[in-house]
């Protein structure tokens, strides 16, 4: 998939003489110096709290389950933080893990999050399980894919339930553990984000 | 030349216009949505710079200038141009605390959109709770599961320049039709390190900001109703005389094509179809040589029998672009053959041009 035409490389090496030149930092991996003042910290998530028996409850306006600071300089970009998705099962609501999203003027990129980033979800095979967003946005359609647990990178992805409607609700996979993606498309064209929970099917 | 030659030119004939009738775009599995900014203006150069003291490492920069060129060279359209310039107005930083999510491993911001944009990327060996980022470029020798710096730069260029992530099947079969999506991959899946927009990121671009020229290929991720008009010189003519017949190609005019509806599209195959009055099967009598207006295919012609006449654009089979006919219409000859075996149907393609 690598290849480039003479042409482009060659106009390549001019920008990369530029962008050496024009460059003195070493570009450590240190944390970001003198703008930068989010939240995130290296090793930990600010994500709302998920566990398997923990009831949370939707959080007010303007937080969400990716959670950044908002103490930046004005001169510094700021993440327009999406929509917090929680899964609904009988009374009980568990806020997903957001991975990648676009939502308002902001667009972030993520792997497949793994059950070893998530809380699990004890469950009954066949139940009925709902997603809801918090009311910065409506569900337009929606994607339910899974993988099992142990499948970490995602390799088999496999389609569970998907609608172009704003109730996203669906069985419960077949007994077993897994990883349960929702991409879930905002309504009034405002976006799209990806949201896990890992699942315990029994 | 007969009187009815003299009026040639008020005997121009313009075909009703065929357009077929599911004409809207599909939302799903298509182009990738837009994303919520407002959008660069067409053909513009957008600078940055690397943030102060948020300088990406040598070999992550050298990659992200990489994907501004993969971007240059594969947005098949009028989309804004990336590029590094020392004074630049948008930036691109590296670092911890960058302002992306908690699991974004490089993200793009648009506030500031039109003027300019901002992109961060994470660092190398960040711990995230889904892992340690490695970016391949940082890494001697590169192992599985690493990101490709150009891949994601690649991605985030696509945010800049409009797109959201591609709807993909539920399967995600369809992966690799687009570079900006929300699930990223790491080294060895399929795309990893994919450095060209994929065909339904290039057609959203192409909605968004046009087609370079009218003879550029329309991405295969569209499917764009087409008109055919076709027009002749004379309806009426005496045989022995030479008549002209003009067939313009054009994307149909529908809302949902964006800047794309009412394009003329050049330089594709259209060829003229004649049948006697009745009769319901057509013959294909001629491919139209290019003419030197965009969008127009002409031939000069010589009938000896009256018959109807119909342009047909044929549908490529490497862009996404349908099928279009003309409305049908009759040159009358004169004087000519009454009964078969006549003398045959003649072309003059002497006037044939192409497009400079």
């Amino acid at each position: 998939m690598k290849s480039h035409s003479p042409s482009i490389i060659g106009g390549m090496l001019l920008v990369i003489g530029g962008v050496l030149g024009a460059c003195s930092s070493p570009g450590s991996a240190g944390p970001a110096t003198g703008g930068s003042s989010s939240a995130v910290s290296e090793g930990s998530s600010s994500t709302v709290a998920t566990s398997a028996t923990a009831l949370v409850t939707t959080p007010p306006a303007g937080t969400s389950s990716s959670q950044v600071g908002s103490d930046e300089p004005s001169n510094h970009p700021t993440m327009s933080e999406a929509p917090a998705a929680f899964l609904v099962l009988g009374g009980n609501r568990f806020a997903g893990e957001v991975g990648g999203f676009t939502f308002g003027t902001s667009g972030q990129d993520a792997p497949w999050l793994p059950a070893s980033a998530l809380d699990r979800i004890d469950l009954a095979a066949g139940s009925k399980v709902r997603v809801e967003l918090d009311g910065r946005a409506a569900i337009a359609a929606w994607t339910a894919r899974i993988a099992t647990a142990a499948d970490t990178t995602a390799d088999n992805v496999t389609g569970l339930a998907e609608d172009d409607g704003p109730t996203a609700e669906f069985a419960a996979p077949a007994k077993g553990d897994w990883v349960l993606s929702l991409t879930i498309t905002y309504g009034e064209g405002r976006g799209s984000g990806a949201y896990y929970w890992e699942l315990g099917v029994r | 030349m007969t009187s009815t030659l003299l009026r040639r030119a008020a005997a121009s004939v313009v075909a009703a216009l065929l357009v077929l009738q599911s004409a809207s775009l599909a939302i799903a599995h298509s182009s990738d949505p837009p994303i919520a900014w407002p959008l660069f203006s067409a053909d513009d150069v957008l600078q940055f710079r690397w943030m102060e003291g948020e300088v990406p490492p040598l070999k992550m920069r050298i990659a992200i200038v990489a994907a501004t060129a993969d971007a240059a060279a594969s947005t098949a359209s009028r989309a804004a141009t990336i590029a590094f310039a020392a004074g630049g107005s948008s930036t691109i930083e590296y670092g911890a605390n960058v302002f992306c999510g908690a699991s974004g491993l490089a993200c793009a911001d648009g506030w500031h959109a039109p003027n300019h944009f901002h992109v961060a990327f994470r660092t190398h060996g960040y711990q995230f709770d889904w892992g340690r980022l490695q970016w391949c470029q940082m890494q001697t020798p590169i192992a599985n599961g690493c990101y490709d710096v150009e891949n994601i730069a690649l991605d985030e260029f696509g945010h800049v320049l409009g797109l959201g992530h591609h709807v993909n099947f539920s399967d995600e079969s369809d992966y690799l039709d687009a570079i900006v999506q929300t699930v990223s991959r790491a080294r060895p899946k399929a795309g990893w390190n994919a450095d060209a927009f994929g065909r339904c990121d290039v057609s959203k671009l192409q909605l968004r900001y046009d087609m370079v020229n009218s003879a550029r290929r329309y991405s295969t991720c569209l499917d764009l109703a087409t008109t055919l008009s076709l027009a002749v010189t004379d309806t009426s003519i005496r045989i022995g005389d030479t008549v002209t017949f003009t067939a313009t190609v054009r994307v149909a005019d529908v809302a949902a094509y964006e800047r794309l509806r009412t394009n003329f599209v050049s330089q594709r195959k259209v060829v003229l179809e004649r049948r006697i009055p009745g009769a319901a099967a057509w013959t294909t009598v001629a491919t139209l040589p290019f003419g030197s207006a965009s969008g127009t295919y002409v031939i000069n012609a010589s009938p000896t029998l009256t018959y109807e006449w119909r342009g047909y654009f044929l549908k490529p089979a490497d862009e996404g672009l349908r099928a279009s006919s003309s409305a049908p219409f009759t040159v009358t000859v004169a004087g000519g053959c009454s009964s078969p075996p006549c003398p045959q149907f003649s072309m003059d393609k002497s006037q044939q041009r192409r497009e400079p």
